[in-house]
């Protein structure tokens, strides 16, 4: 496990961990990743059974009800 | 403002955080803060393209290692500090609309170690006492962002309930000689009726005790106090027991489970609690596939809680949804 430390708005600091290193722990494609959406991934890669993937779907659905309320700046 | 104040009727903290009114609401997608950066769009708090798993000071922290000073003036009656520790925010993947419980166990494993990593780091601190890993997931919790991601409070004091098991687990030892988590797991494997998975280092099971319907607790068969303790494959025995109690979850009403998942750690203050025993909680509050278990009045103002089922016919139901965890290459 490696990580890397850097400082972000407000002087945060933010700390990537990355497990390339280890077999059988590398981190999703970069196309994957920037699909957002992409729900089923986890439950593909493990090869698990349907309720996986119906389940993986539900967050999405949910959130395309929400009403937008996006303030125009990323924050937690 | 933040700051802590004493509640003397309790004797516990409370911490204010005004200024958290104003955090991101349950933003549309395109907007999630969680999300990487993409080339030329929306500025995230993550600023590259992509990412495994990121840990950050959270914006809208309740604790801060430098706070403001408190907004009033305590006495003897009503003590105040400042709000001092640490808010992390632990993003799980860059996944936005992904869930724990549909990340391959290789994820979960990977967050257990991230997890171990910010408790050595945070117990680093002279100001932190107890270091407390959680998730909250689902709108019925009162999630803000749905990106799959997980909280740490690093606290400057032991809170209340975990201090309450410290206790009870003394006592236990000082009156049995032996661990009191030990102990339950011990009598959960006897009787089997309530364990929900099991695998070589970590039992899942609905406790005898069971406050909520679905309430599942996960502790590892060896007496361990803390995530730096384990061994790697005891980290990789606990990432396969929350996958599999979080996806027996989504697949028994079809639906992406609300919970609420808390590790209980030995506190970071120095001392000697060789008899506490590490465990994952976690409090799920639906009792059917529409109908919430409230925390009402008997729950609140009572701390009495009335769980509406039976501890043995949840647990059965849990298991006949687990389903055997499969790792890359066949590998554990």
């Amino acid at each position: 496990m490696r990580q890397r430390q850097i400082t972000i708005e407000g002087g945060r600091y933010l700390i990537f961990y990355t497990f390339e290193d280890e077999p059988g722990l590398a981190a999703a494609s970069p196309d994957a990743t920037a699909a957002r959406g992409g729900a089923l991934d986890g439950a593909r890669d493990e090869g698990v059974g349907a309720a996986d993937a119906r389940t993986a779907r539900a967050p999405a659905a949910r959130e395309s009800a929400v009403e937008p309320t996006a303030e125009g700046e990323p924050r937690v | 403002m933040s700051e802590l104040r004493w509640n003397p009727l309790l004797g516990e903290w409370v911490a204010t955080a005004t200024h958290r009114q104003d955090r991101t609401f349950l933003p549309p997608k395109d907007f999630c803060p969680l999300c990487p950066t993409a080339p030329g769009g929306f500025p995230t708090e993550i600023p590259e393209p992509t990412y495994d798993i990121v840990a950050f000071e959270n914006r809208f922290p309740s604790l801060q290692p430098e706070p403001p000073p408190p907004a009033v003036e305590g006495d003897d009656l009503y003590p105040v500090e400042p709000a001092r520790g640490v808010c992390e925010v632990v993003v799980y993947t860059p996944k936005h609309s992904s869930t724990l419980a549909a990340e391959p166990v290789e994820q979960i494993y990977k967050l257990v170690r991230v997890w171990a990593d910010r408790f050595r780091a945070l117990s680093a601190h002279d100001f932190v006492k107890y270091v407390f890993i959680f998730e909250n997931k689902g709108e019925a919790i009162g999630v803000t962002l749905h990106h799959p991601h997980g909280q740490i409070y690093a606290y400057p004091f032991v809170p209340p309930r975990v201090a309450r098991e410290l206790e009870q687990s003394l006592s236990h030892r000082e009156r049995t000689g032996r661990c009191l988590v030990c102990d339950i797991v011990e009598e959960e494997r006897r009787d089997a009726r309530r364990v929900v998975a099991e695998n070589a280092s970590f039992v899942a099971y609905v406790p005898f005790f069971a406050r909520y319907p679905y309430e599942v607790h996960v502790a590892p068969t060896r007496h361990l106090q803390a995530l730096t303790d384990m061994t790697d494959a005891e980290q990789r025995d606990l990432a396969a027991a929350i996958k599999q109690t979080i996806a027996a979850y989504d697949r028994l009403f079809d639906l992406s489970f609300p919970y609420m998942m808390v590790l209980h750690q030995r506190p970071s203050d120095g001392g000697d609690y060789a008899h506490y025993h590490f465990h994952v909680e976690f409090y799920p509050p639906l009792r059917t596939a529409t109908k919430l278990k409230y925390l009402a009045g008997s729950e609140s103002g009572a701390g009495v809680f009335i769980n509406d089922t039976l501890a043995e016919e949840k647990a059965k139901e849990l298991r006949s949804r687990v389903e055997p965890v499969v790792w890359a290459g066949g590998r554990r």
